[in-house]
């Protein structure tokens, strides 16, 4: 298989693009273990996305966060394979220009979350464990393995299209929200390279975070 | 050819002969900057889709095809470097080479905002069609179309497109002032004047709204079942590959298909509309094309 098709005249188009782009996109920055998938309720994608965003959390903002989310539909490709991780899949995965945030959420505002992810079928996140129930409502959750509470708030990593509503929630909206001036993309882009400059591969498994009952 | 101009001459020799008129439909949705195809290690698409490819596919057809029209459902942006890099440029450009006659808009063709997407329709030689966002005060302002009627042979062909309501799926800062009305009366709307004003024979709707939701949400099945006079819903956003056209019944009890191939460029809609002498009509489908 060529990138370039049968018609010369559609190929001397496109290449002028592709050739300003070509060498930065298919930067290998990084090599992956195993196969991710994008999937519901769980997906090793998704499931990278946010221990990446988890963890880096406490150097963006100063203090860690309790927990990642991430909009299923905001992750923009089915799957990474095994091998080398180049810069342009990470523009696929990640192409919005999104701002990586923190949110101060309320126990109620959490929950409205909660139930967000619980009734689109599971969401990308970290730091929680969940069930979605028979009626499609979250159960059984617990965030850094405790159950919620109602006295509590969380600080929550996300991406701003979320902190503002994005996908149908309103609730989102209003609510205390840092922004740390870097696109998940670049963030994701920045720790792939570290874990690489520290000779480690790329991966995550299925942990079980959400389960559908 | 020496009958030109002469007025309904060629009709009546349709109608003498008996000769039937085809019409194909190829039609894309939700491209999202896919100008390259897969790449070779992706399990699912590996070596499918890309634009040289597909229009490699389009120049065939054309070649064989008595009549041909091109048109895509909406979110041609996004999805690749290129689009973070260029804009949207290569995309139009592309598509005009390709020969599309016409568009709608997607959610994701307001991801550089309004003025991003007004920015770059000096490279696009094709109409968008949103009939549902009122523009004013907008980049967009008088630059879009409700409609087109498009000419093949003896069968005009109306066009007109639906775009999905842009609050709580777009951030507001990027459709600023655009205002989304509720898509199923101005179909209506759209579809009496392309049948009664403009006289066309076959009506088609570019649809962003998404094929079908579990909630109560206005889709191409509600649009279909609550609509008269449209024939054929191409549709997009919920990225749904379908084998073959869905055939249900409008609210008068007449057939309207639905059709949508997935995303990325990864399949060519196929279709064809065979018009009998007195434009009776009879539909024609096969497998989407896979594109590589």
């Amino acid at each position: 298989m060529s990138i370039a098709g049968r018609d010369t005249l559609f190929n001397s188009m496109i290449s002028p693009y592709r050739e300003q782009i070509y060498a930065e996109m298919n930067e290998v920055i990084g090599r992956v273990g195993s196969d991710m998938f994008k999937a519901q309720p769980e997906g090793e994608l998704g499931n990278w996305v946010c221990d990446v965003l988890l963890e880096e959390s406490e150097e963006l903002f100063g203090t860690p966060a309790d927990f990642a989310v991430y909009n299923y539909g905001g992750l923009r490709i089915d799957m990474i394979a095994a091998g080398p991780l180049t810069q342009g899949k990470l523009f696929e995965l990640l192409p919005f220009e999104n701002y990586v945030v923190m949110c101060t959420l309320d126990a109620y505002s959490t929950a409205r979350l909660l139930e967000k992810i619980a009734s689109a079928g599971g969401w990308p996140v970290a730091g929680i464990e969940m069930v979605i129930d028979s009626a499609g409502q979250p159960a059984d959750v617990r965030i850094q393995g405790v159950p919620l509470r109602r006295d509590a708030t969380y600080s929550v990593v996300m991406n701003d299209y979320m902190a503002n509503g994005g996908d149908g929630m309103d609730f989102m909206t209003g609510q205390p929200v840092e922004t740390a001036g870097v696109t998940v993309r670049d963030l994701v882009i920045a720790h792939v390279r570290k874990q690489t400059a520290a000779g480690q591969v790329i991966g995550s498994s299925l942990e079980n975070r959400i389960r559908i009952e | 050819m020496a009958m030109a101009g002469l007025g309904q001459w060629p009709d009546a020799l349709y109608a003498a002969t008996g000769e039937e008129t085809v019409l194909t439909i190829l039609h894309t949705n939700d491209m999202h900057s896919r100008i390259d195809p897969f790449p070779a290690d992706d399990k699912r698409y590996g070596g499918q889709g890309g634009m040289s490819q597909r229009a490699a596919l389009i120049k065939s057809f054309r070649q064989t095809a008595q009549h041909v029209v091109l048109l895509d459902s909406g979110d041609i942006f996004q999805g690749t470097p290129y689009f973070n890099y260029f804009g949207g440029e290569p995309e139009f450009r592309l598509m005009s080479a390709m020969g599309y006659d016409a568009a709608t808009m997607g959610n994701h063709d307001f991801d550089a905002g309004v003025e991003g997407f007004a920015r770059q329709l000096p490279h696009a030689d094709f109409p968008f069609l949103v009939s549902n966002y009122d523009f004013t005060n907008t980049a967009l302002q008088g630059r879009t179309k409700d409609y087109t009627v498009v000419k093949r042979g003896r069968i005009r062909i109306g066009i007109f497109g639906l775009g999905i309501e842009l609050h709580g799926l777009v951030p507001d800062t990027l459709f600023g002032e655009t205002r989304y009305l509720e898509p199923v009366s101005i179909a209506q709307q759209m579809s009496n004047i392309l049948r009664y004003d403009e006289r066309c024979d076959v009506v088609i709707c570019l649809s962003h709204l998404g094929y079908r939701y579990e909630e109560n949400k206005v889709s191409d099945q509600i649009l279909a079942k609550s609509t008269g006079g449209i024939d054929l819903i191409l549709g997009g956003h919920t990225h749904t590959f379908m084998e073959k056209p869905e055939a249900l019944s409008n609210k008068d009890g007449e057939e309207v298909l639905i059709n949508q191939v997935g995303w990325a460029g990864l399949r060519l809609g196929h279709l064809e509309l065979i018009l009998n002498p007195v434009k009776r009509k009879k539909w024609r489908y096969e497998t989407p094309v896979i594109v590589e």
